[in-house]
């Protein structure tokens, strides 16, 4: 290649290359006008990030009759002194709680704490721990508090957060309903004494198709007749033109759309819900309604929990635990790119290109590539790290290869090529190692393991592009633009017959 | 230095082998009786929970995080998270351990924030948390399943692509260092978090990268005429890519350093559990995956070299029948 258009390919890749950087990691900043977009935050600011990093959301589940020592205080003091005392005595400490002793609700039983209360709770607990473990995060927690309240924990990441904590605190058993969204009145079939709701419906999936996100039942046998003797009272039309309809809920909450006539096709209902960008939610629906038709329902009602009584948490790590991070990794980037320039001259700014390259490909495909809740972890932090240090260990070993290959007494271009080729096959069974290995872990990993396995693919395939193609190409655009191809990899050989 | 270290253990598989059997048995057993030592966010606990309205936790805060620490002086809590809900009520928890006798310094600490803020309801309250769950055992059982196979996967890659011994000493390499890993954080007691599992993956991926240097190595060693002349022990001593896998190993180190130096208290515990996968896979792939190289491959070019005789000699009972 001329050294007039290497010139002209170097600045143009100078150019984009920085371009690209500016839209990874410029830092923030507001824009001067009013009007349409007012500031500027670049991809790695867009990240999701789980509870170790981006904090989460909380919430407590009280059961009817147990309240925290907090409420209960604040309660108290709300009262007229006349019934100040009564309200005293209607309750006992247990903890930080308050257990109410009215025997309406369940918890003491002539007074003493109800065994088949505790049974029951202990029963729910462990429904609820399984409703959260099926929504795949990477980082959660149940907790029971002073053994009648339960405290869980998401991670920001989901924006669905506050309907996943209501929703999937919801005790009653699950029904099908009949009627228009003013009254829904459970289907007679179902009231009979000794009926179970699992004759009639297998289970719940979900499904996308067209932009639009599905709640697919699968009925048995004797739920597909259920159906066919009901499916002519049914509208075709929606629930908002008053048609008639049929519902799931789980005690007095619909759950998802109402069933109309056409969505019903012999064993196998498909409620179209949502967009299917927001599939999760619908996932949620298909999690919650497994729960009920498994487990029934529960003996006991919660406190309602309305949005406001979600709280939301800083970072387990610290609030500035991000900021703080790619300070760390900004150090290392500069490290990884001032240390070859020092040690191996331009052949050093190449490797500094590719570096940044790196960056720019994970940077962004972190930030706009989707898996539903595609969020960044210390995990994501570890396999970056490693990839990044692997584009630069193995562009080191091209440098060395190269090296030797000059010291035998070949020229620079011939020792290029036969150091490249010397390393290239090792190099591509890394990757392929590295990249069998991203894909079983995002395939049979759950939660935070399949991320990390999906961000590792991301991660391997952008080094093997810059490890095997782009330093090849970056590197013949620079060596034909440079005037001293000795200085250029710092080779310094005594006689120089070559030139 | 580095190369006698190296030429020493390189014939002394089965020594090495034997230790680290002695400490995965060793973790396995610590694990069974006593599990892994968890961390404060997955671990039961008891939460004083400071709550106070949204004007005292937009101006105030600082000051009643000072009147806490002064009272929390004589027991030591694991971390503090902040709560915020929308709309009055903002809190404050801070996680002890279960066992922890926090009434007094629970009424203490009421006493002080009444006095600091007399015209303001702060509420001082203790509860005692029991995980149910922040992780399911089907997650655990997945990642272990995930690692295995990632391991069977990499010996058969370069069984495929090289030789046989070369797959098998990459895989036993990754395998025992997943569970040196597990063994040495069970022994240790260093505190477990989910983040567990980043670190066991981390752990194969670096063991896998530091073990290919060596392997290429040996690869390109064979292709010369002085390489082929070599005995096995010789190759092999001569292939330890010591100065790559190092070079590697520290600067993977010191991003780690430098990402726990920098960062919180919690941060500097996942980079010294980072830390501790990282020295693991160095020993697995710079000592133990040549060590156990070495008799791998005299048994297969034992093999090779039987097949290709050319008076290939029929096994004994078979001569004997004819």
């Amino acid at each position: 290649m001329g050294k007039k258009k290497s010139t002209a390919l170097m600045i143009l890749l100078t150019v984009v290359i920085a371009v690209l950087c500016a839209i990874t990691i410029f830092p923030s900043f507001t824009l001067p006008w009013t009007d349409g977009v007012k500031g500027w935050n670049p991809a790695v600011m867009q990240y999701d990030f789980g509870t170790d990093l981006g904090g989460g959301y909380y919430a407590y589940y009280y059961p009817e009759g147990v309240m925290s020592e907090t409420a209960f205080d604040s309660e108290y003091e709300l009262k007229p002194e006349a019934d100040k005392q009564a309200f005293k005595e209607s309750y006992v400490q247990h903890g930080g709680l308050y257990l109410s002793t009215d025997e309406e609700d369940g918890i003491y039983v002539g007074g003493e704490l109800s065994a088949d209360f505790k049974k029951e709770f202990d029963r729910f607990v462990k429904v609820v721990s399984d409703r959260y473990a099926e929504k795949g995060y990477s980082d959660y927690r149940v907790s029971v508090v002073d053994d009648y309240a339960i405290r869980v924990e998401l991670p920001a990441s989901d924006t669905y957060a506050s309907s996943v904590i209501q929703m999937l605190s919801y005790t009653g058993k699950l029904t099908l309903k009949s009627g228009t969204s003013d009254a829904y009145t459970e289907l007679e079939e179902l009231t009979k004494k000794d009926v179970k709701i699992t004759d009639y419906i297998e289970g719940f999936s979900t499904d996308t198709q067209y932009d639009v996100a599905y709640l697919e039942v699968e009925l048995t046998d004797k739920g597909e007749e259920l159906i066919k003797s009901v499916k002519s009272t049914l509208s075709s039309t929606s629930e908002a033109e008053g048609g008639t309809g049929l519902i799931f809920s789980v005690g007095d909450n619909q759950v998802g759309y109402a069933v109309f006539k056409d969505y019903i096709d012999g064993d196998t209902i498909t409620i179209p819900e949502d967009e299917a960008a927001n599939i999760a939610a619908v996932e949620t629906y298909a999690i919650l309604l497994n729960s009920a038709l498994e487990n029934g329902g529960f003996d006991f009602e919660l406190t309602a929990i309305n949005a406001s009584d979600i709280r939301t948490f800083e970072p387990v790590y610290g609030d500035n635990a991000v900021l703080l991070l790619y300070i760390a990794i900004a150090i290392v980037l500069l490290a990884l790119i001032v240390v070859p320039i020092v040690r191996q001259g331009r052949y050093g700014v190449v490797n500094a290109y590719v570096v940044l390259s790196y960056l720019i490909i994970t940077g962004l495909c972190f930030a706009f590539i989707s898996d539903a809740a595609f969020e960044i972890t210390l995990g994501s932090v570890l396999v970056f790290l490693a990839g990044l240090l692997l584009v630069c260990a193995l562009n080191n070993s091209f440098y060395q290869a190269i090296k030797k290959e000059f010291d035998l007494g070949k020229t620079v271009e011939s020792s290029v090529k036969t150091g490249y080729k010397k390393c290239l096959f090792p190099a591509i069974d890394l990757y392929a190692i590295l990249i069998l290995g991203s894909i079983v872990m995002a395939i049979v990993g759950a939660a935070g393991l399949h991320l990390m396995g999906l961000q590792a693919l991301i991660c391997f395939i952008a080094g093997a592009f810059c490890n095997l193609l782009w330093m090849f190409a970056v590197n013949f655009i620079f060596l034909s633009a440079s005037k001293n191809k000795y200085k250029y990899f710092r080779f310094v050989r005594e006689d120089d017959d070559d030139e | 230095m580095n190369k006698k270290f190296v030429n020493r253990t390189i014939g002394k598989p089965l020594l090495l082998s034997v230790i680290v059997a002695v400490i995965v048995i060793a973790g396995i057993v610590v694990g069974a009786i006593f599990g892994f030592n968890k961390a404060a966010t997955v671990d039961d606990m008891k939460l004083l929970t400071v709550n106070m309205d949204s004007f005292v936790y937009e101006t105030e805060l600082e000051k009643v995080e000072e009147i806490c620490e002064e009272a929390f002086e004589d027991v030591s809590y694991k971390y503090s998270q902040k709560g915020v809900m929308s709309g009055a009520d903002q809190e404050i928890s801070y996680a002890f351990d279960k066992e922890e006798n926090l009434d007094t310094v629970k009424k203490a600490l009421a006493d002080e924030l009444q006095k600091a803020f007399p015209d303001f309801e702060i509420r001082v309250t203790v509860t005692t948390e029991t995980v149910e769950k922040s992780l399911p055992t089907s997650y655990i059982v997945r990642a272990a399943i995930a690692g295995a196979i990632f391991c069977v996967l990499a010996f058969a890659y370069t069984a495929i692509r090289h030789n046989l011994a070369t797959g098998s000493a990459i895989s036993l390499a990754m395998w025992l260092s997943g569970a040196l890993t597990f063994a040495v954080f069970t022994l240790t007691r260093i505190p477990v978090t989910t983040a567990f599992t980043y670190v066991l993956f981390f752990n194969l991926i670096v063991t896998a990268i530091a073990a290919s240097f060596t392997f290429r190595k040996v690869d390109e060693t064979l292709k010369t005429e002085a390489g082929k002349a070599m005995s096995v022990d010789e190759l092999t001593q001569s292939s330890v890519a010591t100065k790559e896998i190092l070079i590697f190993v520290v600067a993977t180190a010191i991003a780690l350093v430098l990402v726990g130096a920098i960062a919180t208290h919690t941060m500097r515990m996942f980079a010294i559990s980072s830390l501790v996968a990282l020295v693991v896979s160095t020993f697995s792939a710079w000592l133990f995956a040549p060590a156990v190289f070495a008799p791998l491959k005299k048994v297969s070019d034992k093999n090779a070299a039987k097949r290709a005789r050319y008076d290939y000699k029929k096994d004994k009972k078979t001569s004997e029948e004819a």
